[in-house]
């Protein structure tokens, strides 16, 4: 039998605004912190978020800042769960131009703390040490095809008993550079969404909001997302 | 599937490879058989910032052999090995739509030579310039073959190939498709020497696995396929797909943990999965780069999980070098390639057993020897850990 899969939190993070499905969306407030150029997430510092301290913050590449914000946004405290359902908690991430903005940077500078972050995966590494998370593995960097989301991944493996619970993310770092590349790979605009949304998944009827959604086969993290922040508001 | 021993395991029935040692599962086991490293020095990284010259490239003349000159060669290596899988599954993929065959692609930097050239303001192909994405090189692969089913690309680190596995293997536990083609390809480029030389973290003289003086990995390239179907479908099963797990160490993003903790948990959720006892696996296929840190953190890991019964263990990284997010498939295909064969890979580099870790390492490789139950395994940076378990079917004579 099938375990039940519930949306547990959401969180997103625009050009437009940020939110969750606790407190709802909110803009940019267009001070210290906010996204310099509307089109432009790197902008975006730790301190005009959250109070918690991040150290490795600022020497992480813009996909793992990004993933990292969204995953804090949610607002899980994961400190305060069980040492075995963070062993049994795993990352699933869909991210189409995974490290590419810092694939053009190692490029310019050959540096080995720049290489350290040309994987797309090096996000999900970040969101593991920060939150001592050692569940399953995934990051996929191609967009749903044949009808299964990452979203499904995440619920399967809470479905089939490989995992507790699960963040499930969609996350890109847009930068001129990388949209100047995409643009010569593809010989056409890219087509990317550079937004990012994040989605906790747990096993089984959590209880703990009156938000919480059963999980549906063949949803976007996007649609999950927003629907659940909606709720929140 | 409850987490604990799956009904109906994929079958494996094709096999694909392209590698240092070779095109074509022949010129494999031929290196496999002889236990000698394929690393050698190219020019190309004779000179710049780069620490060894010394990598597991592909042979010389072989990019010519694939029809590859001066376009992708991504997409050159793993069309040859996905050619090779289709064609030994032929007749078991003959009766299966073509929208239910999927593919699941990995790669860590599919052709990144050619976001190179977009730096350094050079020509590159059309179809190079487009493979610097995953997706396009998968998509590519889908419309040669003509498969209309499901597209994955996975990229997480050294463990791409492995997870690439176990993706494949769900499309088909979850009814997605009824086969599917997991093909790992990554290729030596300025971008990937230079990066691993600034980390220091080269052997210039060909990498030693699990040797007490090991000094560093090398690198290599290649691609190799396997094609998986349901297993009612499969007349002629080579392997089956009997678990999987992954895990993270939670600890460090470039270097492993050091207790080994982290892979002992991917290794205990793979063989729970497949319902086996760590005493029924005959042989197991390590990660082995050579470096310090790894080989010593995956001896504490067999450790944990096997005890003072540890099967015999051995890495292909002497022979074709470390090839990154093709490693898992690489190493399965050779895995399931040698058992077949009746031939257990060795070790070359290794010597002397390291003094705090030491696990049962096979240093030349054994012919004539029988086993069937594999343990394969993979960690990379991001702390990530994989593991796949393998049942070999017996070669009919």
């Amino acid at each position: 039998m099938k375990n039940e899969v519930v949306l547990h939190s959401a969180s997103y993070l625009t050009p437009e605004g940020f939110g969750n499905s606790s407190s709802g969306s909110r803009q940019w407030p267009g001070e210290d912190g906010a996204p310099a150029d509307p089109m432009d997430l790197a902008g975006i510092s730790w301190s005009s978020l959250f109070d918690s301290p991040c150290p490795r913050f600022g020497r992480m590449d813009l996909l793992s800042r990004l993933g990292l914000m969204a995953v804090e946004l949610l607002g899980v405290d994961f400190a305060a769960r069980s040492d075995d359902e963070r062993r049994e908690t795993g990352v699933a991430l869909l991210t189409p131009t995974g490290s590419l903005s810092t694939d053009l940077a190692f490029l310019r500078d050959i540096s080995p703390s720049t290489f350290v972050y040309t994987l797309p995966s090096s996000v999900v590494g970040e969101m593991c040490i920060r939150h001592r998370l050692q569940g399953p593995q995934l990051c996929l960097t191609s967009g749903s095809s044949g009808g299964r989301t990452i979203l499904d991944e995440a619920a399967e493996r809470i479905h089939l008993g490989e995992a507790r619970a699960m963040l499930c993310l969609a996350c890109e770092a847009r930068s001129a550079d990388a949209v100047e590349a995409l643009d010569f790979a593809l010989a056409k605009p890219s087509p990317f969404c550079w937004d990012v949304y994040a989605l906790y998944l747990v096993q089984g009827a959590g209880g703990e909001t009156p938000k919480e959604k059963t999980v549906g086969a063949g949803v976007e993290v996007r649609a999950a997302c927003l629907d659940l922040c909606k709720a929140g508001e | 599937m409850d987490g604990t021993g799956m009904r109906t395991p994929p079958a494996i029935v094709g096999l694909g490879i392209v590698s240092a040692a070779g095109i074509g599962a022949d010129e494999t086991l031929e290196a496999i058989r002889a236990n000698q490293p394929r690393l050698r020095d190219v020019p190309e990284y004779a000179e710049g910032p780069y620490m060894t010259s010394r990598v597991g490239a592909l042979p010389e003349g072989a990019w010519e052999r694939l029809g590859c000159e001066g376009s992708s060669r991504v997409y050159a290596a793993a069309d040859a090995a996905v050619r090779q899988a289709i064609a030994q599954a032929a007749p078991q993929l003959k009766d299966i739509p073509a929208d239910r065959i999927g593919l699941v692609l990995s790669t860590t930097k599919a052709e990144v030579a050619a976001l190179d050239a977009f730096v350094a303001g050079t020509p590159a192909s059309e179809n190079a310039s487009r493979h610097i994405l995953a997706s396009e090189v998968a998509a590519d692969l889908m419309a040669s073959n003509h498969f209309g089913g499901p597209v994955q690309c996975v990229s997480v680190a050294c463990i791409s190939g492995l997870l690439a596995i176990q993706q494949g293997a769900r499309l088909i536990l979850s009814s997605d498709v009824d086969a599917v083609v997991v093909v790992g390809v990554d290729v030596l480029s300025h971008f990937v020497v230079a990066g691993f030389s600034t980390l220091m973290s080269l052997d210039p003289n060909g990498c030693r696995p699990f040797d007490k003086d090991r000094h560093g990995l090398s690198l290599g390239e290649g691609a190799a396929a396997m094609v998986l179907c349901r297993a009612d479908l499969a007349s002629a099963p080579l392997a089956t797909v009997a678990g999987w797990g992954s895990s993270n160490d939670a600890n460090h993003l470039t270097g492993p943990s050091r207790d080994g903790s982290g892979l002992a948990l991917a290794l205990q959720r793979a063989l729970r999965m497949a319902g086996w006892s760590p005493e029924q696996i005959e042989y197991v296929n390590a990660h082995g780069t050579g470096t310090a840190y790894n080989d010593r953190m995956e001896a504490l890991a067999l450790e944990t999980v096997f005890g003072e019964h540890a099967p015999p263990v051995s890495t292909c990284k002497g022979i074709l070098g470390h090839t990154l997010g093709a490693a898992g498939v690489i190493e399965s295909v050779i895995c399931v390639l040698a058992a077949r064969s009746g031939i257990m890979p060795g070790t070359p580099g290794f010597a002397v057993p390291d003094d705090e870790a030491a696990p049962r390492i096979v240093q030349n490789a054994q012919c004539g020897v029988s086993f069937s139950r594999i343990l394969k395994m993979n960690s990379g940076f991001g702390g990530t850990n994989g593991a796949i378990v393998l049942e070999v079917e017996a070669r009919e004579e």
